[in-house]
């Protein structure tokens, strides 16, 4: 073995190393403990997620994207090509019968989400109980995680932006998607602005790692599908009667 | 009553702010004492008039401060300066709201994964 290799087999083995101690420190705060307002932080024992009966969404309504809109102060500034969207309404027919499907299509907060892959600076993360979020902080607007998203979920900011929301903080030059009403989740409302507000009752918000969870019955009763589901992301948005 | 003595807000604000900006976000850490939202509750009061100074402004609280100070922040431009009562008094519909129809209309030509779903179903198409 010439010096070069000795140098750098004695570098990798350092920075292997250094790299085992900084994963394991984030690993001990993250599970700390599961009450978010306790002071502690969210934990994995739960994986918050959304159900959504296609049957029972109505053509034309679009009651959970005006709620979600309001919630989060979306408002339109240059028109529809560059306003922000956190759910669309998507319906699709199907050519041989004519049937045709209705559903919200947000971000589906994926267990393996191609845009935090994707990110080059984390500011595109994973919460501990599984809700997809931009760190708005460390964004740099450079957009790859809305070409990595398979959904379209995520939109950018162009304008400058005013009226904002306490909660729901937004700016020009960041990249933002579906929060899953995180600031109602941290204050213990175990709901979203969409589910509250679809009068069909086609959406229901819980926790899938609770097999006790009303959503966990239904899923576990009825079944569920995931869109895209050959790319294997294991989403937390499920949807039932869409063809599998 | 402040979260701390005023010379240690005035020397230390800005450490506060930042340590619990990536808990509250990246942990979920909620209803600290150290949060932006609780500065604006407390430090952006209406005047006489019932208005209040806006973050350009030389009156605003953080403002009055930094522009001695030279200092530049841009946490209002994604942050709220103003408590939440005052913002939800403001009529959301005037505010130019998401025109849903042509966004349908839209979504409908470019959405990307239908065309996955048609390539993934062999049955399915956008409803045109």
């Amino acid at each position: 073995m010439n010096k070069i290799d000795q140098y750098r087999r004695k570098f990798l083995g350092a920075a292997s190393a250094a790299f085992v101690g900084i994963t394991i420190a984030p690993g001990i705060l993250l599970q700390a403990g599961n009450a978010a307002t306790a002071g502690q932080g969210v934990s994995d024992a739960q994986r918050w997620g959304l159900l959504i009966d296609t049957n029972r969404c109505e053509p034309g309504c679009d009651a959970c994207v005006q709620a979600c809109n309001k919630e989060n102060g979306l408002r339109s500034i240059h028109g529809p090509k560059t306003d922000a969207q956190w759910i669309r309404k998507v319906s699709l027919k199907n050519r041989k019968n004519g049937h045709v499907l209705n559903m919200p299509v947000m971000c589906q907060h994926c267990a393996k989400a191609p845009c935090v892959d994707v990110c080059p600076t984390g500011a595109s993360f994973k919460r501990a109980d599984g809700i997809v979020l931009v760190d708005k902080h460390t964004c740099i607007g450079c957009r790859y995680c809305m070409m990595a998203c398979p959904y379209k979920a995520r939109s950018f900011v162009h304008e400058k932006l005013t009226d904002q929301l306490p909660h729901a903080p937004r700016g020009k030059g960041t990249v933002e998607s579906c929060t899953l009403c995180v600031h109602k989740i941290d204050r213990g409302d175990n709901t979203t602005a969409c589910v509250q507000a679809c009068p069909h009752g086609a959406m229901m918000f819980g926790d899938l790692n609770d097999p006790d969870s009303a959503i966990s019955k239904q899923i576990k009763s009825l079944g569920s599908q995931q869109l895209r589901k050959k790319l294997d992301l294991d989403t937390g948005v499920r949807y039932q009667g869409i063809p599998v | 009553m402040c979260i701390a003595p005023v010379d240690e807000m005035r020397k230390n604000h800005m450490t506060m702010l930042l340590h619990q900006r990536d808990k509250t976000v990246q942990q979920g850490i909620r209803g600290q004492p150290a949060s932006l939202t609780g500065c604006i509750d407390c430090h952006v009061t209406p005047d006489a008039s019932g208005t209040v100074a806006r973050s350009d402004d030389e009156g605003f609280f953080c403002t009055s401060c930094h522009r001695a100070a030279s200092v530049k922040i841009d946490c209002f431009e994604c942050h709220a300066d103003r408590p939440a009562e005052m913002i939800s008094q403001l009529d959301w519909k005037s505010l130019n709201p998401i025109n849903h129809s042509s966004l349908l209309a839209i979504n409908q030509q470019s959405f990307p994964y239908a065309l996955q779903f048609r390539l993934e179903t062999r049955s399915m198409a956008l409803n045109q």
